[in-house]
């Protein structure tokens, strides 16, 4: 975990070491030739373009291929999944694993692999044009592609949060009183996505906690570390952004941190998508053990 | 303190040779443009071997630390330009303004075309996002 944070930390700060120098640069050529200034400029977004940047878009690529891969496992093994659910019998009756929830989950995935990261994308490129061609401004777009894609995911999270509690497990400990000002920590600090986060983890949560009674906690510790490392490179690398954004502000031109505060927004979006895909993921993975734990106990 | 001496050195030449105009000037006005041409590309390399071309050096290596190839491009390009820039004024200074237009174009391009790499590389990731 820590050479991950240090490793991503690393990156991105030296990104941002990149932009300071290179902006110093600029200053200096913009004295020496100011002839030359516009096309200094241009220079000096491609530099940010090509190399700070280059973080978020492997991030972008990243959670699209998990995000296809997921799909298509679910697409192939869903009929075999559909198939040993008849054969066991009523044995998941005494079980909260409904096979509409799983249906649901992996819908959630396929619908972020064919629209969401596609209009995330978009909302992407719409930010890099606005600041890259200011005459030619698509911000308004970009905003509303994100808003658009945050309230979709709340909507589908408040979905699976209200089927878990229809199935009556037991509560996990992130509901509870103890842990209500940690919820509220992360809703005030963690902007645009904190309370859909608390949402989407008591979700999870409350599923897992229910399912520990079956297959003991270590192997949901490993599923949900294994599911949601991806989404915490995600957020860590979002916050990191706007960071840079906040403190070259003074000294750097207001495209270039305005471009880099649109980006790590565009990242706290797509984590946002990204628990999706880590929620499916953990209830499939939860899903087939369990099965396979009663089949083998069956026989 | 050797590029304070040198700068000092220069700015005397510079004097220098501004009297020495003004005395071709005076003595015969044909000769002028001629020999203003001459000691403008003499002077040029001089100032430009002592002066631009070491500066240049030493302002690439203090953007060393920035990724391999765009402190050298951004710096070599607006060089170029530079010079391209003075030729080209002191041409159409001398009345031939259309010929100074094409070469600066072509500088230009050429000066592009040291982009072209990056800029088809940026393409290429930007692309990526739109076409699976």
């Amino acid at each position: 975990m820590i050479p991950m944070i240090e490793s991503i930390i690393g990156t991105v700060l030296s990104s941002f070491i990149v932009v300071i120098i290179s902006t110093f640069m600029v200053l200096v050529l913009d004295f020496l030739f100011p002839s030359y200034s516009r096309w200094t400029r241009m220079f000096l977004f491609f530099i940010v373009l090509t190399v700070v940047l280059l973080p978020a878009f492997e991030h972008l690529q990243i959670i699209r291929s998990i995000t296809q891969t997921i799909a298509t496992m679910f697409i192939s093994i869903y009929p075999l999944l559909t198939a040993s659910i008849l054969a066991s019998g009523g044995s998941f009756s005494m079980l909260n694993f409904q096979p509409a929830m799983l249906l649901f989950a992996n819908g959630a995935v396929i619908l972020a692999d064919k629209i969401l990261i596609p209009l995330l994308s978009a909302a992407m490129l719409f930010d890099i044009v606005s600041r890259f061609h200011p005459a030619v401004p698509f911000t308004k777009m970009a905003d509303l592609l994100r808003t658009t894609l945050l309230g979709l995911v709340s909507a589908l999270v408040a979905a699976y949060s209200i089927f878990i509690t229809a199935g009556g497990t037991i509560s996990w400990a992130l509901n509870g009183v103890t842990s209500e000002p940690i919820k509220e920590l992360i809703r005030q600090n963690v902007p645009l996505i904190g309370s859909f986060m608390t949402d989407s983890l008591g979700a999870i949560g409350r599923y897992s906690s229910g399912a520990s009674v079956f297959i003991g906690a270590w192997l949901i510790v490993t599923i949900w570390s294994v599911a949601l490392l991806p989404t915490m490179k995600t957020l860590l690398t979002g916050f990191l952004y706007r960071w840079t954004a906040a403190i070259i502000e003074p000294f750097a031109n207001e495209e270039i941190t305005g471009l880099l505060d649109d980006i790590g927004k565009t990242l706290f979006v797509l984590c946002a998508v990204s628990f999706l895909v880590a929620f499916a993921f953990i209830y499939t993975a939860l899903f087939t053990v369990i099965l396979v734990k009663l089949i083998t106990v069956a026989k | 303190m050797a590029l304070f001496g040198i700068l000092m050195v220069t700015l005397f030449q510079l004097i220098v040779i501004y009297l020495l105009l003004l005395i071709v000037s005076f003595v015969s006005s044909s000769l002028r443009p001629i020999i203003y041409a001459a000691i403008f590309f003499f002077f040029l390399s001089y100032v430009g071997m002592t002066i631009i071309l070491p500066f240049g050096k030493t302002f690439m290596q203090l953007f060393a630390p920035l990724p391999d190839p765009y402190a050298k491009l951004l710096i070599g390009s607006v060089f170029l330009f530079y010079f391209s820039e003075v030729i080209v004024k002191h041409v159409s200074e001398a009345g031939y303004e259309s010929i100074a237009t094409i070469a600066h174009l072509a500088v230009k391009i050429a000066i592009l075309s040291l982009w072209l790499p990056q800029i088809s590389a940026l393409i290429d990731t930007l692309s990526k996002f739109i076409i699976k």
